[in-house]
């Protein structure tokens, strides 16, 4: 399993520009759990008990801060003076599987590569000189990815556009990582969305249930998200959406006369945007709202990421607001 | 030359929304947006709102380039004043009578006029092309410089020699020659500019004007000058225009002096006296004017609003003791704002003698009253006394051997047997007409059938038709009164007793008359013509024709009392209108007929040449002695001043619209504000100009603000760039 200190062989595969080091120490201390328990294909169709109380030993972990002391294998401790989990093979059947929208609507951003990135570059590997969304969306995906692998998960990473583009296959071996990070390291950006259509694809290909993480703009119609969002709930999925926006979308404070065009071959519009900025944020705040409300219809939780903010502070609260519901869920 | 700043501001605001569109145009950045379906779904919704943004924005923007536009072009209004296009000026100054009213001040209005128009061409360019011409209203109108001259100092000298003249405005020359240039002229937009009071002389509304084959604006610079009152001479009769010193009688002094006055001007009020006073001037052989004697003075009161009055002056005959030739008999009123109308004059022939022909075959005075003949009668008519004291000397004609040579010296031939008159004494007779003499033709008692009245209509060339035998008229109608001008007419020294004695005339017997209206003296009171008078074409005298012979069996006029007094004004007021001396109104054509003779003031004044053809318009008032090519007198013209012309009513500035309405096609500019207005342009109407020039560029810059503010609202900016 990689570390944090493990690096890529080669710049493109720097997982520094994704997990930045920041970003990494905030998310050591918390774990981030299912909120449901994953039916392993080694035990069939009903749920097993959260306690992990296991059928096979798998292996043994460190011990975060966080862990429940119960689990604690204290012959470890007593021979080597390190506090270990003892993990089985049931508890390591969280299936994660990260969907990671490459639409040219992600393409977008309006802060520089240099502030974002925060390793001093100037500019991307591919010559951009801004952080686009789609780039949030990469980062926030590969620290997903680490801490589930950290955490001896499998995982799996799903790139699409109008259709899944890459997909790499869930897995917790040692070359998932670097294979999470290449995978996302070569995508173009470009295409419009088509959502059902990707979630009929991934459905097809994935039989048992799994935690599934959205990173989108969700800049598509409403409906067809919604028509997404029920085709998941039905196979009985959960699912965590990441709305990435960047600021100038949220704020929309252009003060010149301007050229708009769309990254999805939509229509040009010279215009004022002084004139248009009231109903571009009521259309904009509508849809997002609409999101939100589809979201909690069907049980999933909904987080608004922007690239202005740093990955560690949004992931952090997310998973402690995970770990607040897993708790109610498991206590009652 | 207009404000160079100005045009420069006026092109850099024309500039001003391209150099915005080529700054917009820089400024448009192009976004690769993202979230492109929510700015599409606002563009959408407001799509509409911001449409009618941007058109009221535009419409703000087209005014406000508009606005900018008024204001260069506004000096540019009028002329090219803004400094592009070349002027065409034709100066019309007002040199009329009217003009020399004096205002308070102490200027009259011609000067006023005269400022103001070398105020005008000073403000013109010549370098820019500018070109003014200049002529004057008085009658006749005159072109001092025409077509446009391009020598604007020397126009100015032009305007500076203008003298004010005492005939009347003479609109109707002034189109005439205005027309005649224009339809000759290839300038495209000439301004006339008239420089006039325009009061009632100046403006007679009442005589239309023709329009002008071309559109021409006109402009009127209303020189400031009304309120004025004005009492003008306007006709001054004589007693006679010949005056036979030897035979001088009650009757010749009966008439007096009648002068008639013409008041005008804004307030007429009651009780205004105006005092009359005539003056004999003798001429000398040398042309000069001798010591002036009063003849009589009188005084006229005007009641409230009376614009018309007749004085009569009667005449002293000390006056006229001592005088031998030609005379002017010369009234003058108390002086007023306009001194050249307050000075009339009339020539007056002295005679020591008349001398009259009778053509006639009778023995005279041989036999009782029952054998007298119509030379019995009429010997008797002119002189019923002595014949010292008659003042006429008669000559006895026979008919047959009538020629130039036998009616050489005469005054007046009475033609009483026409009937054996022949061709050469017709044509005698006529030359005689033609010179000046009287002829008076009564038929024939004895003749039966009247052939000779083709022969005598075919030499003097009178419209008058005469029926060839005589009409018994049973019973025999009198006399009827006469009607017509009294003032004008031969018998006017009788007109007092005219009515009485013209009852006891009866015509028995007499010719028939076909004549015009005005021609007729006396008629009977069936209406028939009795004595018929009338002025031959181009002849200086006149023919008298009774349809009666003089003879009682035809009628008793030889034996009533009305005998003496008709043939005695007849022949004395025929031989007047005959006599050399003529009197005129300025502005008309003179009546001589001298061809390159020429006109030597009497007194003051400047000598004249008379063309070769036609005759001259005089503008001038004043007494002139003509002499021919041959440097023979040819008696005395006397102009006087156009009276009516100088009538000081102002008129209204609609009455001048709807009378000039015709000549205005290419507009009409009425300055009524007085001579600030009008040729105080150049000084001061230009600034004026200039003046609504930045009012414009101010209003311009009111409305750029307004566009601006509306932009910033329509764009929906936060203020305070939170946005």
């Amino acid at each position: 399993m990689p570390g944090p200190s493990q690096r890529p062989d080669s710049e493109r595969l720097d997982a520094s520009l994704y997990l930045h080091p920041q970003t990494l120490a905030r998310l050591g201390s918390f774990e981030l759990r299912a909120k449901m328990i994953v039916e392993g294909v080694m035990s069939g169709q009903h749920r097993s008990p959260y306690q992990g109380v296991s059928i096979e030993f798998a292996q043994h972990r460190p011990y975060v801060p966080g862990d429940d002391i119960r689990r604690l294998d204290w012959k470890v401790y007593g021979r080597t003076d390190k506090l270990h989990l003892k993990q089985y093979q049931q508890e390591t059947n969280l299936d994660l599987l990260v969907l990671v929208d490459s639409s040219g609507s992600m393409n977008f951003g309006s802060r520089s590569f240099e502030d974002a990135s925060g390793v001093g570059r100037k500019t991307s590997p591919d010559g951009r000189s801004y952080w686009s969304k789609f780039d949030h969306a990469t980062a926030t995906a590969a620290a997903l990815a680490y801490i589930t692998l950290h955490q001896g998960d499998r995982v799996g990473v799903v790139v699409f556009a109008d259709e899944i583009r890459h997909m790499v296959a869930r897995s917790s071996q040692r070359g998932t990582w670097r294979q999470v990070v290449e995978t996302l390291a070569h995508q173009s950006v470009d295409r419009p969305t088509d959502l059902p259509r990707v979630v009929d694809q991934l459905l097809g290909k994935v039989s048992n249930r799994c935690l599934i993480a959205l990173i989108s703009d969700l800049f598509a119609d409403a409906g067809h998200i919604a028509e997404a969002l029920a085709r998941i709930r039905h196979r009985g999925h959960d699912l965590i959406i990441f709305q990435i926006l960047d600021r100038a979308e949220v704020e929309f404070d252009f003060e010149s006369l301007s050229r708009f065009e769309g990254l999805e071959g939509e229509a040009k519009l010279n215009v004022d945007p002084r004139a248009l900025r009231k109903g571009y944020l009521e259309a904009l705040g509508e849809h997002n709202d609409r999101i939100a409300r589809l979201a909690r219809s069907f049980g999933f939780d909904y987080e608004q990421v922007h690239t202005s903010d740093w990955l560690g502070p949004t992931l952090a609260a997310f998973v402690a607001h995970r770990n607040a519901q897993i708790k109610k869920r498991k206590y009652g | 030359m207009a404000h160079p700043a100005l045009l420069a501001a006026g092109l850099a605001c024309i500039a001003i929304p391209i150099v915005v569109h080529l700054l917009t145009r820089r400024r448009r950045r192009t976004v690769r947006w993202g979230a492109m379906r929510f700015l599409l779904e606002a563009y959408r919704k407001q799509k509409r709102r911001l449409q009618l943004e941007q058109l009221i924005l535009l419409l703000l923007r087209c005014a406000l380039v508009g606005l900018i536009g008024v204001a260069v072009a506004g000096p540019m209004r009028g002329g090219a004043d803004a400094g592009g296009r070349a002027r065409t000026l034709v100066i019309v100054i007002d040199d009329s009578i009217a003009s020399g009213l004096v205002g308070p001040e102490g200027r009259s209005a011609l000067d006023r006029s005269k400022a103001a128009a070398a105020e005008m061409i000073n403000a013109l360019d010549a370098a820019r092309g500018d070109m003014a011409a200049l002529m004057t209203l008085g009658a006749p109108s005159q072109a001092l410089v025409l077509p446009p001259s391009s020598d604007l100092a020397g126009v100015s000298r032009a305007i500076a020699q203008i003298e004010g003249v005492q005939s009347a405005a003479d609109w109707t020359g002034l189109c005439s020659q205005l027309d005649s240039w224009l339809s000759q002229s290839e300038v495209m937009s000439p301004e006339v500019v008239v420089f006039s009071q325009m009061l009632e002389g100046s403006a007679p509304v009442e005589r239309a004007v023709r329009p002008l084959s071309r559109a021409v604006r006109w402009r009127l610079a209303q020189v400031s000058g009304g309120g004025l009152e004005n009492i003008g001479i306007t006709d001054v009769q004589p007693p006679r225009s010949l005056l036979v010193v030897s035979g001088l009688g009650p009757a010749d002094l009966a008439s007096p002096v009648r002068v008639r006055l013409l008041r005008s001007g804004l307030q007429l009020p009651d009780g205004e006296i105006t005092s009359v006073g005539a003056w004999l001037d003798g001429v000398s052989a040398g042309g000069g004017l001798v010591e002036p004697r009063q003849v009589g003075r009188t005084s006229v009161t005007w009641s409230q609003g009376q614009t018309e009055a007749e004085a009569s002056i009667a005449v002293s005959p000390s006056a006229l003791e001592g005088l031998t030739s030609s005379g002017v008999l010369r009234v003058e009123i108390d002086r007023d704002a306009l001194m050249d109308d307050n000075v009339a004059r009339a020539p007056i022939e002295l005679r020591q003698k008349l001398r009259v022909g009778l053509i006639s075959s009778g023995r005279s005075g041989t036999g009782g009253l029952g054998q007298f003949d119509a030379a019995d009668w009429v010997r008797l008519a002119l002189l019923p006394g002595e014949e010292e004291a008659a003042g006429i000397d008669l000559a006895m004609v026979q008919p047959g051997s009538l020629d130039r040579s036998r009616l050489a010296g005469l005054d007046a031939a009475i033609v009483l047997r026409a009937d054996l008159v022949g061709a050469g004494g017709w044509e005698a007779l006529s030359r005689l007409v033609q010179e000046g003499g009287m002829v008076i033709i009564a038929p024939p008692a004895s003749a039966s059938s009247h052939a000779w009245i083709d022969a005598m209509i075919q030499s003097v060339g009178l419209p008058w038709t005469l029926s060839r035998e005589a009409q018994v008229r049973d019973p025999a109608p009198a006399l009827a009164e006469p009607g017509g001008d009294e003032a004008t007419s031969p018998l006017r020294v009788l007109a007092g007793e005219l009515s009485f004695l013209v009852r006891s005339v009866h015509v028995s017997r007499g010719l028939s008359i076909e004549t015009p209206e005005q021609d007729v003296l006396l008629r009977m009171s069936t209406g028939q013509a009795f004595l018929v008078m009338a002025r031959p074409e181009e002849a200086r005298g006149a023919v008298a024709l009774f349809s009666s012979a003089i003879d009682p069996s035809w009628t008793d006029l030889p034996t009533k009392p009305m005998m003496v007094p008709l043939f005695q004004e007849l022949v004395r007021q025929g031989v007047a209108r005959g006599v050399k001396g003529r009197s005129m109104v300025a502005g008309g054509v003179a009546p001589v007929h001298a061809p390159g003779g020429e006109l030597l003031p009497v007194g003051e004044g400047r000598s004249v040449r008379l063309p070769e053809q036609g005759a001259p318009g005089l503008r001038r008032s004043g007494v002139w002695m003509v002499r021919d090519v041959e440097g023979v007198s040819r008696g005395l013209l006397v102009v006087n001043a156009d009276a009516a012309g100088a009538r000081a009513g102002a008129r209204t500035p609609e009455q001048i619209e709807r009378w000039l309405g015709p000549l205005s096609q290419g507009g009409l500019t009425l300055n009524a504000g007085g001579e600030q207005e009008g040729g105080g342009e150049a000084a001061e109407r230009r600034p004026g100009i200039e003046g609504l020039a930045w009012l414009a560029f101010a209003a311009a810059l009111l409305l750029g603000l307004c566009e601006m503010f509306f932009a910033r609202l329509a764009s929906h900016a936060e203020v305070g760039g939170a946005a």
